[in-house]
């Protein structure tokens, strides 16, 4: 891993590093304020190691991982690790909450959906063949091991990127007492005693428009503006709907939600973006602060 | 999703989120202003022997300045008998009470134990804590003990410097202790046989001065660790008035008093009084470990004694904490203890030995020993940080005579609240 360390810049709260690598297909940043350099390097090494190590673990680019194993088991029990145990409770949560809308069943979805702008909408037997595929409901667990039918995937990529930030950020904010804040392509945390954060909110617009002046918690963002398809003048946003297989219709094409932590701003966000039309209402509801971007703004 | 659902969605995802990342569901307590107060009620029982009731309340506060104010006082009732260092013996020895107005006698198999103890100590301590700057803290403290025969005055005085974003932090302390003894009946004449009650009036004093140098250390976000450096010297008055030697013949026997020149008050009364060196300097090193693993908290403590009195111990202390169902926690424990024997210690002495003996103890604290306590505690806590615990262990001791074997069964009761 390609990592670097600069100094940003001295202010009478200290000097800022930026310490800045690249994980889970993403720019990932660490700004922290302390006196030495080599405290900065520390930091930026824990977090660093921490997003590979979990880049790692939960890809599903891999053959050598826990979810390389659960999913290749062809039907068979796979014991799982304690985390991974953790993942799952937490998914199956996110699944009951929002009536089977968050499924880390739904990425075989994948196959059949590819969001490159084209107006290439799969065949309704595509997309139904897919649909036996999916079911957190048919995943057994038990104690320390994991049981689901052959041919159907788990996909951690919902939560992992924001777990990372989470979990990096607590390893570095447990070795030091410094001003932090990790930055995993735009889902971040962040902590500061005296001058706030200044964070651009590039791309996410209304009712925000430039920079938030954060001291502590974290923000998430889901959805993806460049990614869509286009029929007949109807724009089909790449949120499936795992129930249906087929796009949520109404959904924004992004929400950004600002919590105590990154992995609950993400599901916040995505459980908005779900709701389609009712993203708004579901923010409102939950008195969180967001940002919701529609198409056209 | 059902609309009556989602107002739900926000606390239950952030509880789901704690237990994701693994964070304790223990609430901080809030630390600003309030006085926090830890009570309990121990209840100590030797089989055939002492039993002692000690209740504590320790206060603790934080001050806006971080400074921190700690007081604590602690009365100890101890009730029962204890040993008075004679040997085990197949025949019956007699003996003087403390206050040397009457005598007792042991029937022959029976460990010799002297039943008029009974005792109440009340301490109180403290202690100030308070940063000079980022980097800097300085403690002082006060210490006071009483017992009806035992009164005990100390001072101590520190420096602590964080390193490496408080992630190490250094001690350094000092402390003086000035205790004033004055036995029951006098202080006894050492080496003297007990039956001719050679004792002097007034006190005996004796003064404690100890040094520490600590250094605590956060290893990762989930291990502490600290150690600690402690000597300890002791000078004045070490010996237990009320504590004797027998002397025996050939066969092991005691011998009687008369036979050594002294005064006859039954059978088996050559006893003498024991006798301990004036000084004494510790050097104790003391390594503790925390891990805290994703949901349990393991702690191991090991402390390695040696003294210039010959005595080498070794303590290891193992606790683990299960937390579950939210908010209860159940602890098991076990420590282990060994101590070797002193230079001076004899579970008896003969005639000939006595004349040449400069020091003698027969008290089996002082002897080999080996101890072991299990134990469990079980506590519930509340989001206010109030802490309800129920502690039980057993404990056993065994050691070369038959004094020194013993079990006991300790029982506490505690709460933690803030005010």
């Amino acid at each position: 891993m390609d990592v670097t360390l600069e100094h940003a810049c001295d202010k009478e709260s200290g000097p800022l590093w930026r310490g800045r690598f690249s994980a889970m297909a993403s720019p990932c940043e660490v700004l922290v304020r302390v006196d030495s350099r080599t405290r900065a390097a520390q930091v930026l090494d824990t977090v660093a190691a921490e997003a590979a190590r979990i880049e790692q673990h939960f890809s599903r680019y891999r053959d050598d991982n826990p979810v390389w194993h659960i999913n290749n088991a062809n039907g068979d029990w796979v014991d799982v690790d304690e985390e991974i145990e953790r993942l799952l409770e937490f998914a199956d949560y996110c699944y009951v909450i929002s009536d089977g809308a968050f499924d880390i069943t739904s990425g075989v979805l994948r196959r059949a959906w590819r969001f490159d702008g084209s107006d290439r909408l799969p065949g309704d037997d595509q997309v139904q063949a897919l649909l036996p595929l999916i079911g957190w409901q048919k995943v057994e667990r038990q104690p320390g091991r994991i049981r689901m039918p052959a041919g159907m995937e788990l996909d951690f990529g919902g939560i992992g990127k924001e777990y990372a930030v989470d979990r990096a950020f607590e390893l570095a904010a447990a070795c030091c007492e410094a001003d932090l804040l990790v930055n995993f392509g735009g889902d971040l945390r962040a902590r500061s005693r005296q001058e706030p954060w200044r964070v651009g909110m590039e791309g996410t617009a209304r009712p925000l428009a430039g920079t938030l002046a954060l001291t502590t918690g974290a923000l998430a963002t889901s959805g993806d503006s460049r990614r869509f398809l286009l029929k007949d003048g109807i724009r089909y946003s790449h949120v499936l709907d795992p129930r249906t297989g087929y796009p949520v219709s109404g959904a924004p094409r992004a929400v950004t939600v600002l919590a105590t932590q990154c992995t609950q701003a993400g599901l916040l966000a995505t459980l908005a973006l779900l709701q389609g039309e009712g993203a708004q209402a579901l923010l409102t509801d939950n008195q969180v602060t967001h940002w919701i971007q529609r198409e056209g703004e | 999703m059902k609309k009556t659902q989602t107002k739900q969605i926000s606390a239950g995802l952030a509880a789901a989120t704690c237990a994701l990342l693994g964070n304790s569901a223990q609430a901080a307590p809030a630390a600003d202003d309030g006085w926090k107060f830890d009570s309990a009620v121990l209840y100590y029982s030797e089989q055939d022997r002492v039993t002692a009731v000690e209740p504590v309340i320790q206060g603790q506060r934080t001050f806006k300045d971080d400074s921190e104010l700690k007081l604590k006082l602690t009365v100890d009732s101890l009730t029962g008998a204890s040993h008075n260092g004679a040997i085990t013996s197949d025949k019956p020895q007699t003996f003087t009470s403390p206050s040397g107005n009457e005598t007792y006698t042991t029937n022959p198999g029976e460990v010799p134990l002297d039943d008029s103890f009974h005792d109440t100590r009340t301490a109180a301590n403290v202690q100030y804590t308070r940063p000079i700057n980022r980097l800097w803290r300085w403690t002082a403290g006060l210490n006071f003990s009483n017992e009806y025969d035992f009164t005990s005055l100390g001072l101590n005085a520190g420096v602590m410097r964080d390193f490496n974003d408080k992630n190490s932090t250094l001690t350094f302390a000092l402390s003086h202790e000035a205790d004033t003894i004055d036995p029951v009946g006098g202080v006894p004449v050492g080496l003297s046989i007990q039956s001719d009650q050679q004792k002097t009036d007034g006190s005996e004093d004796r003064s404690v001065d100890d040094v520490l140098v600590g250094l605590t250390q956060v290893i990762n976000r989930r291990w502490i660790m600290q150690l600690n450096y402690n000597l300890s010297v002791t000078d004045g008055y070490n010996t237990d008035p009320y504590k004797v030697v027998t002397v025996v013949d050939a066969n092991g026997d005691p011998l009687e008093a008369e036979a050594l020149g002294g005064t006859n008050i039954g059978p088996g009364d050559g006893q003498v009084f024991e006798l301990r060196p004036d000084s004494r300097t510790k050097h104790a090193l003391y390594w503790e470990n925390r891990y805290h693993f994703s949901r349990d908290v393991l702690a191991v403590g090991y402390r390695f004694m040696t003294d210039d009195w010959g005595i080498n111990s070794h303590t290891l202390d193992v606790k683990y904490r299960i937390p579950f169902g939210q908010t209860w926690y159940v602890q098991p424990h076990v420590r282990w203890y060994q101590q070797s024997e002193a230079d001076f210690y004899r579970e008896s002495i003969t005639q000939a030995e006595l004349a040449t003996t400069k020091e003698v103890s027969a008290d089996y604290r002082l002897g080999k020993l080996t101890d072991m306590t299990y134990g469990v505690k079980l506590a519930k806590q509340w989001q206010s940080g109030q802490e309800l615990s129920f502690r039980v262990e057993s404990f056993q001791q065994s050691g070369d005579s038959d004094a020194a074997d013993l079990d006991a069964v300790i029982a506490q009761v505690g709460y933690t609240f803030y005010w």
